[in-house]
Formats: structure tokens, C-alpha cells, sequence
């Protein structure tokens, strides 16, 4: 202990310099092996001492000069080490305070001092001692730049690691930037990382300061890099964490802040809203059930999920149905004629089918009925009949069209699963209607498409089938609806068209074409006031004579309905509104003089009756959808071997009947006294003239054998004669449909004798007796009656 | 002396056990600076430290060190267990920069009840007045 003493003079001045003292280390210490823990020079650490050696070794220190030899071993689970399995390099510990614990350890705060190596090691039992050298650091000679760059780095390294998040204590910073010593720095920085046993040793053995930091630098460098990978994947767990933290957060806020907006509540008034709703209307048990499930599942749901929309629509549907709303019928059927009769002029035995149909209804009281179908050419009014009748029974009316339908689920609705899923129009009908009862119309029933989407018409069977449909369900509401009190209509051009089991189901009530004075009448009552009216004129601008408006009816027009007519009086309204608004007249009155001015030439020709008669050419009524027509069959023989000859776009049934007639010519060669070899040596051409218009159709087989017998016999056929009627091989006339047409076609053709089969009898009753006057009909059952009727001599005796 | 700010002393910073580190191994008694109207006054706790074993060195005129040694009493028996050792041995270390004028030709010490008083009186500044002639 080299120590200054100054007894003479307590107080000296000596130049500035260095005063602290250099503690000597003995040759001899007592030995404590620590396990896990290298301690470095200028260390102070805690040290918990229990093994009796150890203690032993402590007591002696303190006893003596405090210093205590600090050794390691290799193997921390070793109780009682031999010399072997301890490093011999070591520190030097001065031991600064102590305290002896309850359980007998001793807790030992020691402070490096001196490194050194352990010359020899002795054991005795009782306590370990060691002799020792004292290990000085060798210095560099001279202090390079590179020596100083490895301490710059040295630190910066350091201090990186403390900003990575390394637990060491700030002051050792403060120290560390003020020590240059490398040999210092190195075991002060190398206390701090918690190195490795053999790590920590290689650098207490290192008496090489330079190579005993550079050390230290390659274990900071490698404590650097760890400690980024750690960070790195710190922040990115915190970073996933974040993220979700920050969702729920963000959602918290939201709430508070609709709650603020008084927005909170807002699903869970919906949800009342609808239950409210529920509980108010009257639904089969099946429909509130799926309805009040699905409120709860609502209710359970993000108010903004796209799901939940779907859903709401969903329950927006149910609960908009018209499930317990009817209108109440009236069931006063002079009221229903009245409304009918003045919506409709003619078609007297429809509005009897339906006055008929209403009747049966007040009578039972039973909603369930007979589904009525309306055929007939377009025009005629089918759709506005429909109308009617809701007017008259004053119920709702709805109509949709299944022109051009070809997808099932137009029908029958979608699916809820698919995106923009809507029930079909049958149930957004009755939506639209509000009333469970109502007329509902479908329109051009006979142009439902079918394709690989589905077949519309056979979902209809079942929405028309009395017997189910008080069950439909549509895919998308997914329950029952009541269609039974839906009063079903529909229309169709033709019947050909329609499915039989469509077709089956309805009661088919046909609507005809009107007459040229049907159509007077429907002009003068309900299309020259709508017109008139729709053109902003008044009857004082314009009047047409009746002259005027058969004119427009058969040399402008050729339909079986009334459209195109009311056009033409439309267009004619407007020349005149036209007028009127220059102020160039006041007054208009259409005439047949001024008709061509105003509506332009004449579109069509009248059908002429021939101009004189002939041989070889009989006329013949035709039926079309569009009303009658006349036409004539041309025969002639030709020089030839007896071959038969059709042209005129004829169908296999005319065809037939043609051939058929030319055979019951020759089987009667006698009585017509013709002469059989005729037939050998002529061929017979038949024509039937508009050769671009397709014919077919048994009823001309009586025209048939009228123009081939005028043309066998040569006896002329009468022009103001037309005929129809099929025939049988036998010479029996059949009867025909489409009499009504016919008749009034051959009336507007100027013909004034038309032969008719005897059955046929029935049909011309039907027919208003004013349309007749002037006409005679002949009616036959026997062909031989008809020719002789027909041509001007009588051929058959 | 200047009551507006004060005086500077340079205490430097001794053993820090929370830091884990030391590189001195002497000890620091406890110290108070005093400042009087005439002197400034150290006092350091030395108890258990001979008269003997003290010295007081002015390096210049501004360092103050304070060094010596505590000897750690050594009884006959020599078969000793202990229980806490807490008190601190061997040699002591402290040194104080003063920064401003002593008179270090009047410094005095006392030892007494193992307190160290050192009293250095300072420096007086005549006022002189320079007239202009």
C-alpha cells in the first residue's frame, strides 16, 4: 500500500497532474469462482457468494486488504471445480460492501481492479489460493489514425446499440466518450454486452488493448446486427398490431360520433321500423316467420355490409306486399254492362262472355274461375276490354307484356343469392297494384320465348292454374304468395302458338276483326273525340262525313282492328290543327272530294269483282287475321297429257283439295257431258292470283270445282258470285270457319250472291242483319247445287 | 463576491455504483463547500482517518486535492466472519477546482471529531482609485 504520507506539512502545492493512486496487487489472493459472469477491470457488480469456499475466500479479503482474486469456470453446473475447469485469467476484486443474507449467502458488491493471469492454483479444501501475476495491457508504440478510427467507431457502435434498445445505464455513454484508452474502453464496453462465458474470457485474456477492442468491435458489430433483425421484426408485429388497433379504434370514434349526430340509433330503428311493420300486416304464417327471421339477422348485421342491403330489400318486399289488401269488388252487373257497352261498341257476344263470367262470380262468391284468354288480330281491343272489365268490376288493373319473355325468372323471380335479385313480374305487379285481387292482364301470351334460360310459359301454368296458385312461390320471397283472387287475362294473336297445356287452362274467347260498320260506329264514337281532343281541336274545327270515314276505312286502311285507322284520322286532325293555328280556316269538313288533300292518294284498291264473266274463273272468300278477302281461282287447259298444274303459293291442304276436285270431275264426266278423253289430252293449270301471298286452307274447294267445271264445260261463271266451302270426293259441301269476314269481304267487293255451305246457316245469323241488307245467300250441301248456282248455265241435270 | 451568480466549483465525479462502472478504485468522503464573506470553508468527513494520514495539496491556485488513506483496524483474532461490510478503507480521493482568487499563503486545517475543516481566506481586492490627471 503505497500511500503518501506528509506529517510535516498537511497542505503542499504540486504542479497540476495526476493524484489518484495505483492500488498494488499481491502475489497472493484468495480465489472466488463465480459461474456465468466474467468480470472485467473498472466492473462493479452485484455477486451473490453461497459456496463455503467462496465464503471463506470473502472473509479472508475483508479481513485483510479486500481484495479477492474473481475467477470463472468453464461449466456453470459444476458445484466444486478443479483447476482445469477454470479460466486462468481473471480480475483482481476489490470488494466495496457486503452483506451477509438470512439463508447464510453473501451478497458481495465487487469492483474490478487489475487483470490477471493465475500462475498456480492451490486448493486445500478449506479455501482457494491462487498466486498471480498481474497482466499489464500492451499498449501500441504510437497511436495511428486507424487505431483512432477503430475507437471512433468503436463508440458510435455502442451508442447504437443504446438507441436500439439496449438496457445500459446512460452514465456509461458519458464514460465511454471520455475514455481513449483502447485497452480501457474495451473491457468497460465488453462489461456491458452480455457476451458468452468463452467470449467474454477471450477478451479478458487479450493483453493486446488494440486487439482486445478490435474484439470488442466484432462482438458489437454482431449485438448491432441482432438487434436490428429484432427491431425489424418488433415493428412489424407492432405494425400488424397497429393496424387492427387502429381499425377498432377508428370504429369506437365512429360510434361516438353518430351517437353525437344522434345517428346511433339508427339501425335500431330500422329494425323496430320493420317489426312494427311486421306485427301491423296480416301474413300467412310462413311469410312472417321468414320475414321476422330475417329482421333478426338484420339486426345482427353491419348496418353497412353489402349483405345487409340485400337484406333490406329483401324485407322492403315482404312487407310491401299486398298480402291481406283487396279492393272490393262491385259486383253490379248493370253497372258492369254499362261501362262495358260504353268502352266497347260491338263485340256483343264478348261482353256477354264476360257479363256471363261476372254473373257466375256474384252468384258463388267464389273468386276462383275460368282464366279468360282474348284471340284476336291486333287492334281489336283486347287490352282496353281488360281494362274494362277492371273498370266495371272496380278493381285494380295491371298489365304486363310477355312479348319476347324468355327467361324463366322473369316469371318467377331470382334467387335472393344473385346480385340485383328481384322477384318476377307477377309479384312486382301486385306490388305496383297494392291489392291482392286485382285484374291482371298478359299480354301476347302466344310470344313467350323459350331458351336454354328456361321456358316462361310453363312457370305461367302454374301461376294459372286455379288449383296451385294459391300457392306461388317466387324464388326470390322464397314463401307462398296468394294468387288465387287475381283475376287472370290474357291475350294472344293466335292460339297456334301457344303450348296445349298452356292453352288448356284458359278459356279462349275470340275477338274478331269489325266490320267496315262496326268500325263507322267505333270512329264516331270513341277514335274522331280522342283524336280530335288529343290534336287540340274542338268539334266546330272538324267533322267528317260518313262517306269520308268509309273512304279512310277501305282505301286507307286494311286491318281487322282500328289502329291504323284512328292514325289516319290522327294525321288528318293534324293537317287541320295545322290550318286552324295559320288561321287559314276555321271549319273543316272531310269529304270524299277533299279527303285526298288531307290524308293523301289512296293507299289501297278496293277488290274489284270482275268486270265481266268469265271462263274458268270463279271467286272465292278468303279468311286472314285481318279480316276477309276475296280472290279468285284462274284455271285453264293447256294441250297436253292430262298432267295437273298448281301455282300461287298453294298449301298441302289446298293442293289436295284441288286434286280432289279434278278427280270428282272426272268421276262425273257423265253427268257434266264432258268428254273423258278431255282429261288425256289437256293439262290443267290452276293459278290462284297474289302469288306472293301463301294460301292454304281446305274452304275453296267448292271455287275449286266451280272454275274447273267452267272451264271443262265452257260455260261462263258469274261475276257477282262468290262462294266458299269445302268439299268431300263424294260431292258434299262441308261447312267453313271465318263466315263473318267473308260475308262482309264479298259485301265490300260489290258482290251480292254469296254460295255457303247449308252448315254455315248459323253463323250468318250472328251477323248483324243491318250489315246484310242487300246480300243473298245461297246455301248448299251438295256441290252440284253450288256450280249450278255459280255459273251462268246450269251444267249439272 | 457576486451574489447574482454563483461560483463555480468542479466537483469531479467519484464512484457511481448504479452506472456498474468505476475506473478509480480510491473512495470520496463526504464533502460541504462553504462560502463566507471572507473565506471559503471545506469541510470532509473523515472520521476514522488519522491526522497523519491526510494531506491537502493546492495544485496552482485553483485545484484542491484532498487525499490520504483509512487503514482498516486489524483486531489480534484473526478468525473473523462478517456480517455486513459497508464502511469504507483504504485511500481517499477528492478533488475540488475553485474558480476564484484564494489567498493560498493564509490556508489553515483543522482535524476535529473526525472533521477536516480547511478555511482559505479570500483574496481582497483593494479599491484604488486612479485619478486622471
Amino acid at each position: 500500500m503505497n500511500q503518501e504520507k506528509n506529517d510535516n506539512e498537511m497542505i503542499k502545492t504540486e504542479p497540476e497532474g495526476q493524484g489518484a493512486e495505483q492500488i498494488d496487487i499481491p502475489g497472493q489472493l484468495p480465489v472466488l469462482v463465480l459461474r456465468d459472469i466474467v468480470v472485467f477491470p473498472y466492473m462493479i457488480v452485484p455477486l451473490y457468494v453461497g459456496r463455503t469456499k467462496s465464503k471463506k475466500a470473502v472473509d479472508l479479503a475483508l479481513t485483510t486488504n479486500r481484495m479477492i482474486l474473481l475467477l470463472t469456470q468453464k461449466d456453470s453446473n459444476l458445484e466444486d471445480p478443479g483447476a482445469d475447469e477454470i479460466y486462468m485469467e481473471g480480475t483482481v476484486g476489490l470488494i466495496v460492501r457486503m452483506l451477509k443474507l438470512p439463508d447464510g449467502r453473501l451478497r458481495v458488491l465487487v469492483q474490478g481492479v487489475s487483470r490477471v493471469k493465475v500462475k498456480a492454483l492451490n486448493d486445500d479444501g478449506q479455501i482457494i489460493n491462487a498466486d498471480i501475476e498481474t497482466l499489464e495491457d500492451i499498449e501500441p508504440e504510437k497511436v495511428t489514425l486507424k487505431h483512432k478510427a477503430l475507437i471512433k467507431n468503436v463508440r458510435q457502435q455502442f451508442e447504437q446499440i443504446g438507441k436500439l434498445g439496449k438496457q445500459i445505464p446512460s452514465e456509461i455513454f458519458v464514460i465511454a466518450e471520455n475514455i481513449d484508452e483502447p485497452g480501457k474502453l474495451a473491457d468497460i464496453i465488453a462489461s456491458n454486452l452480455d457476451l458468452k462465458i468463452e467470449d467474454s474470457n477471450s477478451i479478458l485474456a487479450e493483453v493486446n488493448s488494440i486487439r482486445r477492442l478490435e474484439k470488442v468491435f466484432d462482438f458489437l458489430n454482431y449485438e448491432l446486427e441482432l438487434l436490428n433483425i429484432q427491431n425489424q421484426i418488433n415493428i412489424k408485429a407492432q405494425g400488424e398490431m397497429d393496424k387492427n388497433q387502429r381499425e377498432y379504434f377508428l370504429r369506437q370514434q365512429l360510434k361516438a360520433i353518430q351517437k353525437e349526430l344522434g345517428e346511433d340509433s339508427d339501425s335500431g330503428e330500422e329494425i323496430s321500423l320493420y317489426k312494427e311493420q311486421l306485427s301491423k300486416i296480416k301474413m300467412p304464417q310462413e311469410a312472417a316467420e321468414e320475414t321476422a327471421k330475417n329482421i333478426e339477422r338484420l339486426s345482427k348485421m353491419h348496418p353497412e355490409s353489402a349483405e345487409s342491403t340485400v337484406l333490406r330489400n329483401y324485407l322492403d318486399w315482404m312487407l310491401e306486399l299486398p298480402w291481406d289488401t283487396a279492393s272490393k269488388d262491385s259486383l253490379n252487373l248493370k253497372r258492369a254492362q254499362a261501362v262495358l257497352n260504353k268502352d266497347h261498341y260491338g263485340l256483343e257476344k264478348v261482353k256477354t262472355r264476360i257479363l256471363e263470367y261476372l254473373s257466375v262470380k256474384k252468384l258463388t262468391n267464389n273468386a276462383q274461375g275460368p282464366i279468360l284468354c282474348f284471340v284476336g288480330p291486333p287492334g281489336v281491343g283486347k287490352t282496353s276490354l281488360g281494362r274494362s272489365i277492371a273498370r266495371a268490376m272496380n278493381k285494380k288493373f295491371v298489365r304486363i307484356s310477355l312479348g319476347g319473355v324468355r327467361d324463366e325468372a322473369e316469371i318467377r323471380g331470382h334467387r335472393r343469392t344473385y346480385v340485383g335479385a328481384l322477384p318476377g313480374k307477377i309479384i312486382q305487379e301486385l306490388k305496383k297494384a297494392g291489392t291482392n285481387n286485382p285484374i291482371f292482364m298478359m299480354d301476347e301470351v302466344d310470344k313467350i320465348g323459350a331458351d336454354y334460360r328456361g321456358d316462361p310459359s310453363s312457370a305461367l301454368l302454374e301461376v294459372l292454374d286455379p288449383e296451385q296458385n294459391n300457392s306461388f312461390v317466387d324464388h326470390y320471397l322464397g314463401v307462398p304468395f296468394d294468387l288465387s283472387k287475381v283475376m287472370f287475362i290474357t291475350t294472344a294473336n293466335m292460339l297456334e302458338p301457344i303450348q296445349p297445356a298452356f292453352l288448356d287452362r284458359m278459356e279462349v274467347i275470340h275477338i274478331h276483326g269489325y266490320t267496315e260498320e262496326e268500325k263507322i260506329e267505333i270512329c264516331k264514337r270513341h277514335l274522331l273525340p280522342r283524336q280530335i281532343k288529343a290534336n287540340g281541336l274542338t268539334d266546330k274545327h272538324v267533322t267528317f262525313s260518313a262517306s269520308a270515314l268509309k273512304s279512310l276505312i277501305t282505301l286507307y286502311t286494311r286491318e281487322a282492328g282500328v289502329r291504323n285507322l284512328e292514325r289516319e284520322i290522327g294525321s288528318i286532325c293534324r293537317k287541320v290543327a295545322h290550318k286552324v293555328a295559320m288561321g287559314e280556316k276555321q271549319h273543316v269538313k272531310l269529304t270524299n272530294k277533299n279527303l285526298e288533300k288531307y290524308a293523301g292518294t289512296a293507299k289501297l284498291f278496293k277488290d274489284q269483282l270482275l268486270e265481266e264473266n268469265a271462263v274458268g274463273v270463279a271467286t272465292g272468300l278468303a279468311w286472314t287475321p285481318y279480316g276477309g278477302d276475296i280472290l279468285f281461282i284462274e284455271v285453264k287447259l293447256i294441250p297436253g297429257k292430262g298432267n295437273l298444274i298448281l301455282t300461287g303459293s298453294l298449301g298441302d291442304v289446298m293442293k289436295e283439295s284441288a286434286t280432289a276436285a279434278l278427280s270428282f270431275l272426272k268421276a262425273n264426266t257423265d253427268s257434266l257431258g264432258v268428254s273423258p278423253e278431255d282429261f288425256e289430252k289437256y293439262n290443267v293449270h290452276i293459278h290462284v292470283p297474289e302469288g306472293g301471298i301463301p294460301k292454304d286452307g281446305p274452304s275453296a274447294g267448292v271455287t275449286l270445282i266451280t272454275a274447273l267445271c267452267s272451264a271443262f264445260c265452257k260455260v261462263k261463271v258469274k261475276r257477282d258470285v262468290a262462294m266458299t266451302g269445302e268439299m268431300t270426293l263424294r260431292g258434299k259441301v262441308l261447312p267453313v270457319g271465318g263466315i263473318k269476314e267473308k260475308v262482309l269481304a264479298a259485301k265490300r267487293a260489290g258482290i251480292n250472291t254469296v254460295v255457303l255451305p247449308e252448315k254455315n246457316k248459323k253463323d250468318i245469323k250472328e251477323i248483324n242483319q243491318d250489315y246484310l241488307k242487300g246480300m243473298q245467300f245461297i246455301f248448299v250441301d251438295d256441290i252440284t247445287d253450288a256450280v249450278n248456282a255459280a255459273l251462268t248455265e246450269k251444267i249439272f241435270k | 463576491m457576486a451574489k447574482k451568480h454563483l461560483p463555480f466549483f468542479e466537483v469531479e465525479i467519484g464512484k457511481n455504483f448504479s452506472s456498474g462502472i468505476s475506473t478509480q478504485v480510491d473512495w470520496e468522503p463526504r464533502t460541504n463547500i462553504i462560502e463566507t464573506e471572507q473565506h471559503l470553508i471545506i469541510e470532509v468527513e473523515l472520521p476514522g482517518v488519522e491526522k497523519e494520514d491526510v494531506s491537502i495539496i493546492l495544485h496552482g491556485s485553483r485545484e484542491l486535492v484532498i487525499k490520504g488513506i483509512k487503514q482498516q483496524p486489524r483486531p489480534s483474532d484473526s478468525q473473523m466472519t462478517f456480517y455486513l461490510f459497508e464502511r469504507e478503507f483504504g485511500s481517499f480521493y477528492k478533488k475540488i477546482m475553485i474558480d476564484f482568487p484564494l489567498d493560498s499563503s493564509h490556508i489553515s486545517s483543522i482535524m476535529e471529531n473526525g472533521v477536516l475543516v480547511v478555511q482559505i481566506p479570500k483574496k481582497q481586492y483593494q479599491k484604488i482609485t486612479i485619478e486622471v490627471k
